[in-house]
C-alpha cells in the first residue's frame, strides 16, 4: 500500500538512502531507490507497531552497503573486462612504431593503450585478478607517447643546424606557388 | 584462514543470484515477496536492501524480466520472472554445483569421520 503519509522512520530512512545513492548513475539510482521505497511500502503496511519498522527498516540494512553493491561493477552471474595482455601488445607496438617514427601512429595508439590499460587495471583489482599485465601496458603506453615527443624535439633542434634543410627544398621549388612568383621569375630585368 | 562471517559472506556472494534464479524458476514472484523468502533461509542474507541491486544487475544482463502488475490493493507490483537464459544458466550451476559440493564432502566430511 502506498501511504499518504509515511511513517517517520521510514521517510527518515528513505532520506538517507536517497543522500547515499546520488553518488550512483542515475538509472542505477532511480532504480533502487524506487525498488526500496516499494519494499518498505509494502513492509510498512504490515507491521503493525514502531518496533516492527524498526525490525523491517534493520533487515534491509545501511544504505550505504546497499548503494555499494550498486555500484557498477563486474557482473554477478558472469564478467568480463578489458583485457590486460590485448593492452600489452598494443603497448609494444605503440613502441615499435614510435621507434621507427611513425609518429601519427604510436601517438594516438600510445593514448589508447595508456586509457585501455588503466581501465583493466581497474577491472583486476575489481575481480581480485592480476594487475600486472595491464600495469605493464599503461607504463609502456606512457613510454611510446614520451618518447616520440622526445625524439621530436631532439630531431627538431639537431635539424635546424645541418645544411640539409636546403636539400628539401627543390621537391616544392620546381611548382611555382603563386602567380607573383612566376611572374617575378619571368620578368625581364 | 578465518572462518565464520568472511566465510559466510565469500560463499553468500557466489551463490545468492543462482538461488534467486532458482525461486523464479519455480513462478514469478514481487520482490517483497522474493526478498522475505529468501530472507527466511537461515545465512542466505544479512541485509534485504542489497538483493535490489543484485535483481537489477541480473535484469540488465537478461537473466530475469520485470512485468508490472496490479496487485488488487495498493499500487502496482513490479514481477520477476527468470528469461531461458536464466533457466540455462540455473541448469548449469545445478550441474556445477553438485559436483563441487560432493568433492568438498568428499574431503571435509570425511576428515570427520576419521
Amino acid at each position: 500500500m502506498r501511504p499518504d503519509v509515511r511513517n517517520p522512520l521510514v521517510e527518515d530512512y528513505l532520506a538517507r538512502l536517497r543522500l547515499a545513492a546520488a553518488r550512483l548513475p542515475r538509472a542505477q539510482r532511480d532504480d533502487l531507490v524506487a525498488d526500496l521505497t516499494a519494499h518498505l511500502d509494502a513492509g510498512a503496511a504490515e507491521a503493525g507497531s514502531e518496533a516492527e519498522i524498526r525490525n523491517l527498516l534493520d533487515a534491509v540494512g545501511d544504505p550505504d552497503q546497499i548503494v555499494a553493491e550498486a555500484m557498477p561493477a563486474p557482473a554477478v552471474v558472469a564478467g568480463s573486462g578489458p583485457s590486460g595482455a590485448l593492452a600489452l601488445g598494443l603497448g609494444v607496438l605503440a613502441l615499435v612504431l614510435a621507434g621507427v617514427g611513425l609518429l601519427i601512429f604510436s601517438i594516438p595508439l600510445a593514448i589508447a593503450v595508456i586509457a585501455l590499460g588503466w581501465r583493466a587495471r581497474q577491472y583486476a583489482r575489481s575481480v581480485a585478478g592480476s594487475a600486472v599485465l595491464a600495469t605493464s601496458a599503461f607504463v609502456l603506453g606512457v613510454i611510446a607517447l614520451v618518447l616520440p615527443l622526445l625524439l621530436w624535439s631532439v630531431l627538431s633542434s639537431a635539424h635546424s643546424d645541418t645544411p640539409e634543410q636546403q636539400d628539401q627544398r627543390p621537391a616544392e621549388a620546381t611548382v611555382p606557388l603563386t602567380p607573383e612568383s612566376s611572374v617575378s621569375t619571368t620578368a625581364p630585368g | 584462514m578465518t572462518a565464520g562471517g568472511g566465510l559466510a559472506a565469500q560463499l553468500r556472494k557466489g551463490t545468492l543470484a543462482y538461488c534467486v534464479l532458482a525461486l523464479l524458476a519455480r513462478r514469478e514472484r514481487y520482490g517483497f515477496e522474493l526478498v522475505r523468502t529468501l530472507s527466511e533461509v537461515d545465512g542466505l542474507v544479512t541485509s534485504e536492501g542489497t538483493i535490489y541491486p543484485l535483481l537489477s544487475r541480473l535484469r540488465k544482463d537478461g537473466y530475469v524480466t520485470t512485468t508490472w502488475r496490479d496487485s488488487g490493493e495498493g499500487p502496482p507490483r513490479k514481477y520477476y520472472a527468470i528469461t531461458r537464459q536464466g533457466q540455462a544458466d540455473l541448469d548449469a550451476f545445478r550441474v556445477e554445483w553438485r559436483r563441487f559440493r560432493s568433492a568438498v564432502d568428499s574431503l571435509v566430511e570425511e576428515g570427520t569421520r576419521s
